[in-house]
């Protein structure tokens, strides 16, 4: 039996037909998802090798850019809400290194990892040092939007998101759901968003599904908000330019582990996103994977490609992958 | 298939000669999990019916799920059968639903209770009063119904006017109306009639109907013509009368139709229809699902003399 690298094994590899299909392909959280390579997604918040150092990276961007954690103000039950479930969550999916305790409004977090212990009373904000999404946002490698429900829409009212492609918190918050996926090809009346929208505002409390969405990029970086653009779009141009080198290993497929919650005591939506980072020069280990990943960019329609950004780097990674 | 969780009765008190109080509690120890203010539960009787009820308690940290029941005369044998439960009876229970849910925008949140339609208003008002959200209760009753007015006014304090009688409530509403800061969200629940006079008054006012919420508490069927249900693919041919319901009729007749709320609202019951006219009757459809052949048979019915199920 062949074993393969560990962020391989666990990598949640998105091409699981030859072909592409924008759909919402949405499945229910918290089961293992098998590969070729191993599995991946028993556990809805990623606790892998890099925590510390996506922590630390997550908590350098918000010290340099405080806007990348918002909210509006009627969000405080919601963001409560929030703190409850990720930390009961946590602690039950991983207790080695995570504690949850409460008796009525009083709680305690532990959280070993970083050598955290904090006392605190639900509801009450003067008892956690900053506001609630942001203080459990500080502790989990995800990033997390909440979506609020009324007027039959939903709003992005609340969030902290450092890593999440193409977003801007300080640009989106307080957006309807359809305002934020207006670009995406197929949107529009009947569209593939429209039909998330409606699925999302059904959930029961408590229920928890998940979605990949993918992408290409030019070096490793997690971070690629449009706050970060000046950072990586330089290093896009330099690879698109080399067209004859090995690019195998500056060019990664990004993957965005999504799960979709309906926050039990608001109704509120909590939306995390995990982003996975894979250099192509990886995928030609497991069976299948180089040449699902080959035919899915070859039938990919032009305004998809538009959409995803990744006009360019999707010619280079077939060429790298079948010149093999 | 709809989750049922198997719950014990806890304790039972009477709160009226008409009303019982019932708390549930899981079976095994363990917390019982929260829920949106305004949420319902479905006590699961006589086999395979379903009657809903709002939760009254604290929906942000319970510690049961707390239902508090009429005892109707008029033939609903649900109610009667939750009225003889006794603690230690466990109990199949459908978890909370949302469907009336406080606006988080609201500037200031109008809550109207008429007699048993307090339940979920006293949910929204201790949900209200622990954020330290702006809000007000009025509770129009009989003289003598005066089911959780203690709790009421424990929660509300000076927030809480009760009006007994049409007269009274005339009163109330307009002054509330009158004082209501712009952005104010008015919620009602109770008989239709009181549910009609609010929005009328409301929206005599200017309030747009997007702040103008409701929830009726009795699941009334409102008559309509007799029809055959022919049930696919065994070709089963079930009459409906005026007075009953598509569901209760095909449960009698042995179809099992999973239901929740039984309002046309939740969206359980979703039927495909392959052929007829349907009246429909539910607020869950689209207009694109119901062009796509489904109906909600618990509130809808046929506009023609047969319609075709393929459940």
């Amino acid at each position: 039996m062949t074993t393969f690298p560990a962020e391989v094994a666990d990598f949640p590899f998105p091409f699981v037909r030859d072909s592409y299909h924008y759909t919402a392909n949405v499945q229910a959280a918290g089961l293992a998802e098998k590969t070729e390579a191993g599995e991946w997604g028993s556990t809805m918040f990623r606790i892998g090798p890099e925590y510390r150092s996506l922590i630390d990276q997550r908590a350098a961007i918000l010290a340099r850019e405080p806007d990348r954690a918002a909210h509006l103000p009627h969000m405080r039950a919601a963001e409560w809400d929030a703190v409850m479930w990720i930390m009961g969550t946590m602690a039950r999916d991983n207790p080695e290194h995570f504690e949850f305790h409460q008796n009525g409004a009083d709680c305690v977090w532990v959280n070993h990892l970083l050598g955290v212990e904090q006392s605190f009373r639900f509801g009450d904000d003067a008892t956690l040092p900053t506001p609630p999404l942001e203080y459990i946002g500080r502790q989990v490698t995800e990033d997390l939007v909440l979506l609020d429900q009324r007027e039959g829409k939903l709003w992005a009212d609340a969030g902290i998101l450092t890593f999440a492609s193409v977003w801007s918190l300080a640009f989106n918050i307080g957006m309807s759901f359809s305002e934020i996926h207006g670009p995406v090809p197929g949107a529009g009346p009947g569209g593939v968003f429209d039909r998330a929208q409606t699925f999302l505002m059904r959930l029961t409390p408590g229920e928890t599904y998940r979605r990949l969405n993918w992408g290409l990029q030019t070096g490793d970086a997690i971070d690629m908000s449009m706050e970060s653009f000046r950072d990586w779009m330089p290093t896009r141009a330099a690879v698109a330019a080399q067209s004859d080198g090995d690019v195998g290993d500056l060019l990664h497929l990004r993957v965005e582990v999504q799960h979709l919650i309906r926050l039990p005591r608001t109704g509120a939506i909590l939306f995390t996103i995990g982003i996975r980072v894979l250099p192509i020069s990886r995928l030609p280990l497991v069976p299948g994977w180089a040449e699902r990943t080959v035919s899915v960019l070859d039938t990919l329609p032009a305004d998809i490609r538009e959409y995803k950004g990744i006009a360019g780097l999707d010619s280079l990674v077939i060429s790298y992958l079948t010149s093999g | 298939m709809t989750e049922r969780r198997v719950m014990r009765v806890a304790g039972v008190y009477t709160l009226h000669d008409s009303v019982k109080r019932v708390d549930f509690v899981p079976v095994r120890s363990g917390s019982v999990d929260p829920y949106p203010p305004g949420s319902h539960i479905g006590v699961v009787w006589g086999g395979a019916r379903v009657n809903s009820y709002s939760l009254t308690g604290s929906s942000s940290l319970p510690d049961s799920w707390s239902i508090s029941v009429l005892h109707r005369g008029d033939g609903a044998a649900g109610s009667a059968w939750v009225h003889r439960l006794h603690p230690g009876d466990t109990v199949d229970i459908i978890p909370p639903r949302s469907e009336f849910p406080p606006v988080t925008t609201a500037r200031h949140h109008l809550l109207i209770a008429g007699g048993i339609g307090v339940t979920p208003i006293l949910s929204h008002a201790r949900w209200h009063s622990a954020w330290g959200n702006s809000f007000e209760v009025i509770y129009v009753h009989r003289p003598g119904f005066e089911v959780h007015l203690d709790d009421l006014r424990e929660v509300c304090g000076g927030r809480l006017v009760e009006a007994v009688g049409r007269e009274q409530f005339r009163i109330a509403y307009s002054r509330a109306l009158d004082v209501a800061p712009f952005g104010s969200h008015v919620y009602t629940c109770g008989p239709q009639p009181l549910i009609d006079a609010v929005t009328a008054g409301a929206l005599e006012r200017g309030w747009p109907e997007q702040r103008i919420h409701s929830e009726q508490f009795a699941a009334a069927i409102e008559p309509g013509r007799r029809f055959t249900v022919v049930v696919q693919p065994e070709g089963l041919r079930v009459d409906v009368g005026g007075e009953q319901s598509m569901v209760d009729a095909l449960e009698t007749a042995g179809v099992r139709i999973p239901t929740m709320c039984r309002r046309g609202v939740c969206g359980e019951c979703q039927t495909r229809v392959v052929a007829g006219t349907v009246d429909h009757r539910d607020l869950f459809l689209s207009d694109h699902d119901r062009a796509d052949g489904y109906m909600m048979p618990c509130v809808s019915r046929a506009a023609s003399d047969t319609l075709e199920i393929h459940p």
